[in-house]
């Protein structure tokens, strides 16, 4: 039929079924390669971060090179109210040597004032303003301004976020619960801790089997399951405590778990269920002024994990806690049941 | 392009039985036994006692390793049980409870147990509570 058209010199063009299904076509290609974008843009985020991890782990371990203890959330000598987390004193490690040294060490991290000896400088609260890319998840929906102190002062958004966190130990309720097992119990055996200068002897299971940071993003807006279901404001302690990346509150605490849902604490569920329990009163009488966090990522069926050798593995959101508990203890002699 | 033919059966047959293949295990694998909601009050000498964590311990438990039903208390010292999800409940049967009180008063310490070491362990803990199937809302608990 066609070739008596071309016969004539004349050229119909396309019938309207074969433009309908170059279009089906066209369509149905686009439904499938969407996704798969999609899919590729997030595992380059989840290598970015694993690569921020990595970099981290190579800055702690070059700061016990240095100074023969991995950088501590201890308070420092001088006031006994000054804290100052572990990423502070990790910056020199992670070429942000410029920023660690306007930071003024004999005072908080939240101060707004400075020594009156030296007028010129900026205060610590602006200082911990900047934000640090090494220092935040690039799937994580992070603003530039998020977290604040919870005291003295009304709760307002001062500084920016991290999201990478450790574990300063495993809760006992867990053990009541029968969820892990008694050796990985214990309110100060995680790789972090808020009362030593923790070094490479202290890690007695091998620091391949010690979890040393993983992520918990979002902060201090609280995420249960994907969906944000408080926004942290102002004048409200509705919010996970945590988030700033000068914060030692913004450390994971103690393994605790949630429900399957993340609305109850303590339980089985610990990654990717809910980035924290809101703070409802301060001092909470649990956390007290620590914080309230909990294992979170973005990235879709688990998170990534530094461990004490460096090493960056990415951890399924199905583990039992068990087993989590016993990476998150550093010293507790029991097996290492992951992988 | 016809399409008036009707499917033969034989690969109607064909394909039900590939689709059944292919979404084989896409079932939950999670079991969950029925939950009962139940809500209850912890006393200390009388009066009501805040963040105390109360755990029901299954009696004839086959495998120890289950979820447990557990609360902790408000300040007014009521609490809900949560098995699976937040305040689900507890399934039916008896339990040993078992009632602990973490609390942190010193941020270096951690949070530590006021109640007595009895209350912590099914064995020596002399709490017991039945649940029944439908409402339990009157539960109380009281402590030295």
């Amino acid at each position: 039929m066609r070739s008596t058209q071309f016969k004539n010199g004349k050229i119909s063009g396309f019938t309207l079924v074969e433009l309908l299904v170059v279009i089906a076509i066209i369509g149905v290609m686009v439904g499938l390669l969407l996704p798969a974008v999609q899919a590729a843009r997030e595992a380059a985020r989840r290598m970015q971060c694993s690569n921020n991890l990595k970099q981290i782990g190579l800055g702690l371990h070059n700061h016990h090179d240095t100074f023969r203890h991995l950088p501590s959330n201890i308070r420092p000598n001088a006031v006994s109210t000054v804290r100052i987390r572990w990423a502070t004193f990790l910056l020199p490690y992670i070429e942000q040597n410029t920023l660690f040294e306007q930071v003024d060490q004999n005072r908080n991290w939240s101060d707004a004032t400075t020594d009156p000896a030296t007028p010129a400088r900026t205060p610590n609260r602006t200082l911990f303003g900047t934000r640090i890319p090494a220092y935040e998840c690039p799937s994580a929906p992070n603003g530039t301004i998020v977290d604040g102190a919870p005291a003295p002062e009304t709760w307002a958004p001062i500084v920016a976020n991290g999201d990478y966190a450790g574990f300063y130990g495993v809760s006992p309720e867990l053990q009541t619960l029968g969820l892990v097992d008694p050796a990985s119990v214990g309110v100060a055996n995680g790789a972090l801790s808020k009362t030593a200068r923790l070094n490479f002897r202290d890690f007695t299971d091998g620091l391949s089997n010690a979890l040393h940071l993983t992520e918990s993003a979002g902060r201090p807006h609280v995420y249960r399951r994907g969906r944000l279901v408080i926004t942290a404001a102002p004048a409200s302690n509705n919010r996970v405590n945590g988030g700033g990346w000068c914060r030692p509150a913004s450390e994971l605490n103690v393994l605790r778990g949630a429900s399957a849902d993340g609305v109850s604490f303590p339980g089985p569920a610990a990654i990717n269920v809910t980035n924290g329990e809101p703070l409802v009163t301060y001092p909470h009488p649990f956390y007290n002024v620590d914080g309230t966090s909990q294992i979170y990522a973005f990235h879709p069926g688990g998170t990534n994990a530094l461990f004490g050798d460096g090493s960056v593995r990415f951890l399924s959101a199905s583990i039992p806690i068990r087993q989590l508990a016993q990476v998150v203890s550093r010293n507790g002699g029991e097996r290492n049941e992951l992988e | 392009m016809q399409l008036s033919n009707p499917l033969p059966s034989r690969s109607v047959t064909f394909l039900a039985i590939a689709l059944c293949i292919l979404t084989l295990g896409c079932q939950k694998s999670e079991e969950r036994v029925a939950t009962f909601p139940v809500s209850g009050k912890v006393l200390k000498g009388g009066a009501p006692i805040n963040y105390a964590t109360i755990v029901f311990h299954p009696v004839n438990a086959s495998d120890t390793a289950t979820e447990k039903p557990r609360g902790i208390t408000n300040p007014d010292g009521t609490f809900q049980l949560t098995t699976y999800d937040g305040n689900d409940g507890a399934p039916a049967g008896s339990y040993q409870v078992t009632i602990q009180q973490w609390l942190t008063e010193k941020p270096e310490e951690g949070p530590k147990n006021r109640l007595k070491e009895k209350y912590s362990d099914p064995k020596t803990s002399p709490l017991t509570a039945t649940i029944s199937e439908g409402s339990n809302d009157a539960l109380t608990f009281s402590v030295d």
